[in-house]
Parts: structure tokens; sequence; C-alpha cells
């Protein structure tokens, strides 16, 4: 189908409010160069919620959630306006500590990206970066992450071999290992399970839903079904500008805005 | 690609779900003329082709499971495969009601010809009107005439109770006709039974067109009334 939208998309009108929410975007603008990507947008996220971000390539959706641990600032160009409040203080402010949000703030990519080093050095890296533990203490942490990733029976007796040897969807497990390790407050997860098999995907939804009890996911998946399958909110994105937000369950079911429905249900995008 | 075959699939179903609805209103109208007219000939025809309508519930509900399993529909797509689903077996259930007048005609018919002291017509009119205009919501998708099929569920109800009523004094008046007012009293009920699903089928397509779910909305008002009621 070659349908497209012509209209240009609402700017958000959100009729879900989030109580306490973790992060807070506000007016948030975004620029590759001089193109823009994102328009004052609004958007809360739930904590100990997964918020799940849909709509179609280019949408922004991406550049949304790199926001959210700036880790769009090791590019040239890119820059962002608005602000992004965790905590009551601004994230985009220029005296955040990068470091301590981005322990705070965890990502994970589309394709798994295991350092180059052991499976056991995979996790401890970072941890040694932040924390001054023990021998005793980092070898517990590296233990308790992979087991937080649902990873640890599979790979308790093969520490020592090089992370990058492991399957795809162990190599994404072995990833958020890594990023749990930081103890992590939120999640940010970039199409975490496009490049690997319906099984290793489940898996990592069923981890995801376990994760979600200690701290809060963000994850933005081309996957419909598996949005509506994990996720306890959703926010539609269509020409970089929030098109609807709310609780899941609502707007797989009865979508208020027509171009929601439109994508959601295959008929554009 | 996936979308257009899923669209094709769409209409297919909407064709068949409004084509058992033509053999469910024709099955209901022979019925009750068979009824009207005396024709046993006319009742054995619905009770005969019941089983036509019986087959094409099966076959309507495995197509939705179908469409449920293989593309997992969501948003205005899901509610019309839900929609059809329950409404494929209201309609079901009415191809029943409209055997369970045609078997009372051919007892009635082969009874001698009496008169009696009611008739159906307002209330055959009132359940074919609701059928009719649930159909047509159906086809067009419209919420404003499936909402008033809703309403007129309420006249259907009381010329039943009323029914009730009158088959009482009439066999105290004419006992040695116990037999065939009980089978009019069963026409009665089968009536007010078919009026209850043609609102089940309206309030269903208020659901398909809007995801509004109107069911209960009645009763569980006035069930809210009579406890803030209760309360003070």
């Amino acid at each position: 189908m070659n349908q497209t939208i012509e209209s240009i998309p609402h700017t958000t009108v959100s009729e879900t409010v989030i109580d306490d929410p973790i992060l807070s975007a506000q007016d948030l603008c975004f620029w590759y160069g001089n193109s823009q990507a994102l328009f004052e947008n609004n958007l809360d996220i739930a904590p100990r919620k997964i918020t799940a971000i849909i709509g179609p390539s280019g949408c922004g959706k991406s550049t949304h959630i790199r926001v959210y641990n700036r880790i769009f600032e090791q590019y040239r160009g890119q820059r962002a306006s608005g602000r992004v409040l965790m905590d009551g203080l601004d994230l985009l402010a220029p005296d955040t500590d990068i470091i301590t949000l981005r322990r705070r703030i965890g990502m994970i990519f589309q394709k798994p990206t295991p350092f180059p080093m052991s499976i056991f050095e995979n996790v401890a890296y970072g941890v040694r970066l932040h924390f001054s533990f023990t021998k005793r203490e980092l070898e517990q942490k590296v233990e308790e992450s992979l087991r937080a990733a649902a990873l640890w029976s599979e790979v308790k007796d093969l520490l020592h071999r090089p992370g990058t040897a492991l399957s795809g969807g162990q190599q994404q497990r072995l990833c958020i290992a890594r990023a749990l390790a930081m103890s992590p407050e939120i999640l940010l997860m970039d199409e975490p399970t496009s490049a690997i098999d319906p099984v290793a995907t489940a898996r990592i939804e069923e981890l995801m839903l376990e994760l979600k009890q200690r701290l809060t996911i963000v994850i933005v998946t081309h996957n419909m079904q598996q949005a509506a399958r994990i996720s306890d909110y959703t926010a539609f994105f269509y020409q970089g500008r929030i098109i609807e937000f709310g609780p899941t369950a609502r707007l797989f079911t009865k979508p208020t805005h027509p171009q929601t429905e439109e994508y959601i249900t295959g008929r554009f995008g | 690609m996936m979308h257009r075959h899923f669209n094709h699939e769409i209409e297919l179903l909407k064709q068949r779900i409004l084509k058992l609805g033509t053999m469910v209103e024709d099955a209901f109208m022979t019925a009750l003329a068979s009824i009207r007219e005396h024709r046993k000939d006319l009742a054995e025809s619905v009770i005969a082709g019941d089983r036509h309508i019986d087959q094409a519930e099966l076959d309507l509900e495995e197509e939705c499971l179908k469409l449920l399993a293989l593309y997992q529909p969501v948003a205005g797509d899901l509610r019309l495969v839900i929609a059809v689903l329950k409404i494929n077996n209201d309609l079901e259930r009415i191809g029943d009601l409209a055997v369970n007048i045609a078997e009372r005609a051919v007892f009635l018919a082969s009874a001698p010809l009496q008169a009696f002291p009611f008739d159906f017509s307002r209330m055959s009119e009132v359940a074919a009107q609701m059928l009719r205009q649930s159909l047509d919501a159906l086809a067009s998708g419209q919420i404003g005439p499936a909402r008033q099929v809703c309403l007129m569920d309420d006249e259907v109800d009381g010329i039943n109770r009323d029914m009730y009523e009158q088959v009482k004094n009439a066999i105290r008046e004419h006992p040695d006709r116990v037999e065939s007012l009980i089978q009019v009293l069963g026409v009665s009920r089968a009536l007010e039974r078919i009026a209850d699903h043609a609102t089940d089928i309206a309030e269903d397509v208020v659901y398909m067109s809007s995801g509004e779910i109107i069911r209960h909305a009645y009763s569980l008002a006035a069930a809210t009334r009579a406890e803030t009621t209760g309360k003070h």
C-alpha cells in the first residue's frame, strides 16, 4: 500500500496524565544540522513501567530517546532544546554530570554491541570504572547482573570466553547485563530485538517484564505486536511529533487519533 | 502486500456477516408469514433452511479465528472482528428462534382457525424493524440508528408482558384452547428474544464503530442510582 497521510500532524494533545513521572520531556526540539527532527514534544515517562515508542521510520522515535542520556552529543551538528526533567533537574542543563547521567540511564541498541573481551569483563568493565569494589564484590556484581539478564545459567561456566562468541540473543542479554551492572534507574532500548530470532525475542521480552519490577524501561520498536504485548504506555510519533500517548491497551483497541489508527492497522507507514 | 490481503479479507468478512444477516432476516420474515397466513409449507421451509444458517455461522466463526490468529488485528480492525464474532452468534440464535416460531406455526396451522383476542402485528413489526435497522447499522457502521434500536426494545418487552396477561385471561375464558394459547405465548416470547438479540447486534455495532461499550449501561446506571438513593 502506498497510502500516505497528507495532513500535517497535530501537535501533542495528551489526555493521559502520568503521576510522578521519572522523566518529563517538555517542549523538546531536536535538530540534525539545520534539519529539525523533533517539534516541541511533551512526554512523561511513568516509573517502573514500560513505555513503548512507535511510529514509521524517520518519525523521531530513536532521536527522542537519544536525548534522554545525551548520547547525541557524541555527534557533531546535533542539538536539542527544551527540557528533560529527572528528579526536578533538567538533564539538558550544561552542568549535568554526563557520567552519572549515563550510569542512571542505560541504553541497549538494535545490534548487540559486546566489547571484544570476555563475558566476565564485558560486565565488570563499567563496574570497575564507577565503583571501587573488592574482587569478591565485583564477582558478585557480575553474577547478579548476569542472573538479572537471565543469562547466568547459560554462561556461568564460560565466563572467560569472548562475549562475541555468544549467539545474537545471548549477546543482547549480555549487553543488558552490562547495563544492569551500573544499577540504572532507567533502561532505554532502541529496537533491542529487531536483529534476533523470535525465541530469543521472547526471552528478552520476558526479561523486560521482570526488570520493570525495579526499573523503568523506554523501548523504541518497529514491532507493533511487541509494543502491544509488553508495554504499559505507548506513544505514537509521526514526523517528529507525538500524535498520541496513552495506556497501551487503550491505544491498541481504541486509538483516538485517526493517524494512530491508520498506522497501527498497517494502512500507512 | 500483506495489508492489502488483510483488507481484502476484512471486506469479505463484512460481506459474509451481512449475507448471514439477510438469510436470518428472510427466515424470520417467513416464520412470521407462516403464523399470519396459517401456512404450514412456509413454516417447514424455515425449519429446513436452518442448517444453512448454522453452517454459515460455523464458517464465519472459523474465519474470525483465522483472522485473529494470522493477522493479530488492532484498533478498528480488531473491534470489527470481535463484533462480527459476537453478531454471528446473535444471528444464529435469531435463526433458531425463527425455527421456534415456525414450529409453533406448524401446530397452529393444523389447529382449527380461531380468532385470538390479540394480534401480533405490532410486536412482530417492531421486532422486524429492530432486526432490519441493526443490520443496516452493521452495513453502514452508523451509530445513531444502532442506538435507536436499543431504545425500541422497551416497547417489545412491554407488549410481551401484556401478552402474558392476555393469554392468561384467554385461557380462563377458553380452557379448550389452552394448547393453542400456549403456542401463541411461545411466539410472543420468541419475538421478545429476537428483539433482545437485535439489541445486542446494535450494541456491538456501536462498539465496532466507536469503541464504546454500551451494554448494561442502562441497568448499571439504574443500579448506581438505586445505591445512591439508598445511601441517603
